[in-house]
């Protein structure tokens, strides 16, 4: 066993680092083949559902992305839509991490449309909340809304209300801030 | 190399996660509705099949001393991939298993796999070995979906069937117990798994011993 004879001169360690170097390597340049393959298609993707989330709340031809001042950090980004109105990107904090949504806020400052764009809510339950049913009850709404468990008027998907009352307090996020930019 | 052997040994008197008891993490975790269990199932049979094989390819070249970090940069390098090409390709899916598509690096059964069978057989049988262990894998993952999908939501088929994706109702909407699509449910069906194939092997063992 040459192997076991030499294993603490010089060349041993340089074949050790050096295979593990070249298979580094191997691996890192395969991976960039594949993130060059597949970047494009899922930026796209992301941007397509991103832009598709958008219509659905509040049509519009385009949109344009204002500043937003305020401090609430839910807020992630403001589009104003050029029909007038806004269309909100809020995250707030669900049970199984943060829930990407859009929010769509009428010129007259009432809620248009709610959508999810992602969330790692449980399946069959907090993800429930993508559901046609349950977004449809934030439509015309305006003010500061809360599931009926607090006194509100939104019917919660389950008895916990976490994902609820985290959808509730990303369209509370988004009214306010609309209300702010008038 | 015997295919029929290690086939029932990845399905059943081996099997991963019932026997070896490998990958629970992911196994409780994803496996609420029929579509996850499918889609993680496949993924992790396509990664263990090509680490096995690279693996395998590597025994002789890769000194044994720096063996598990080689195994772990192979291993990583084809899971990225995966999650990469899911994301691009399979975005609905890729979005349900979310988390856990990464977590498929320090998945046990892979690297389980990659250092008990990959790096002291041949190529071919490593091959198979990934085919097996990851149908066995998968099957597990299957039963788990359709039993605590059932129990916790009354569906069958979430994900893939019925409108909206969400199965198609079994139970009326009252009865279903939440706890089995919660991490407790996971415990539980998997023990009661566990227990009753622990059973039958027992038994058949001992059949076999007497006579």
């Amino acid at each position: 066993m040459t192997q076991t004879a030499n294993t603490s001169s010089v060349s041993y360690f340089v074949k050790l680092a050096g295979t593990l170097l070249l298979i580094s390597v191997v691996v890192a340049g395969l991976l960039g083949l594949v993130n060059y393959i597949t970047a494009g298609r899922i930026a796209a993707i992301n941007q397509e559902k991103t832009a598709a989330s958008m219509q659905e709340v509040l049509p519009a031809t385009s949109y344009e992305e204002v500043e937003y001042t305020g401090s609430d950090a839910l807020v992630k980004t403001v589009y104003a839509a050029s029909e007038g109105g806004y269309v909100v990107e809020v995250t707030p904090s669900g049970f199984g991490g943060e829930i990407d949504m859009v929010v769509g806020i009428a010129p007259d400052g009432t809620v248009s449309g709610v959508s999810i764009i992602s969330m790692s809510e449980t399946s069959g339950l907090g993800a429930n909340a993508a559901k046609e049913s349950f977004r449809a009850q934030f439509a015309g709404t305006s003010g500061t809304l809360a599931v009926s468990k607090d006194g509100g008027e939104i019917d919660a998907l389950t008895g916990a209300t976490i994902t609820s009352r985290a959808v509730t307090s990303g369209v509370n996020a988004a009214l306010a801030a609309a209300a702010d930019l008038g | 190399m015997n295919f029929k052997k290690q086939f029932k040994d990845g399905l059943l008197t081996q099997n991963p996660v019932l026997v070896q008891l490998l990958g629970m993490c992911s196994t409780m975790a994803i496996t609420t509705t029929l579509f996850n269990g499918i889609g993680m199932g496949v993924a992790v049979t396509f990664i263990l099949i090509c680490s096995n094989v690279v693996i395998s390819l590597l025994r002789k070249v890769i000194p044994s001393k720096i063996r598990i970090a080689a195994y772990i940069v192979v291993i990583a390098g084809f899971v990225t991939m995966v999650d990469l090409l899911m994301q691009a390709f399979l975005p609905a899916l890729s979005e349900s298993l979310g988390i856990f598509i990464p977590l498929i690096v320090v998945n046990c059964i892979i690297l389980g796999r990659a250092e008990a069978f990959a790096s002291k057989n041949s190529v071919a049988a490593s091959a198979v070995d990934g085919i097996c262990q990851g149908i066995g894998y998968t099957v597990v993952l299957i039963v788990m979906c359709v039993v605590r999908e059932f129990l916790g939501s009354g569906t069958f088929g979430g994900g893939l069937l019925g409108p909206e994706g969400a199965g198609i109702r079994i139970l009326p909407e009252q009865f279903p117990a939440m706890m089995m699509i919660l991490p407790v449910g996971g415990f539980l069906t998997l023990g009661v798994l566990i227990a009753v194939v622990q059973y039958f092997l027992a038994k058949d063992k001992k059949g076999a011993d007497e006579t």
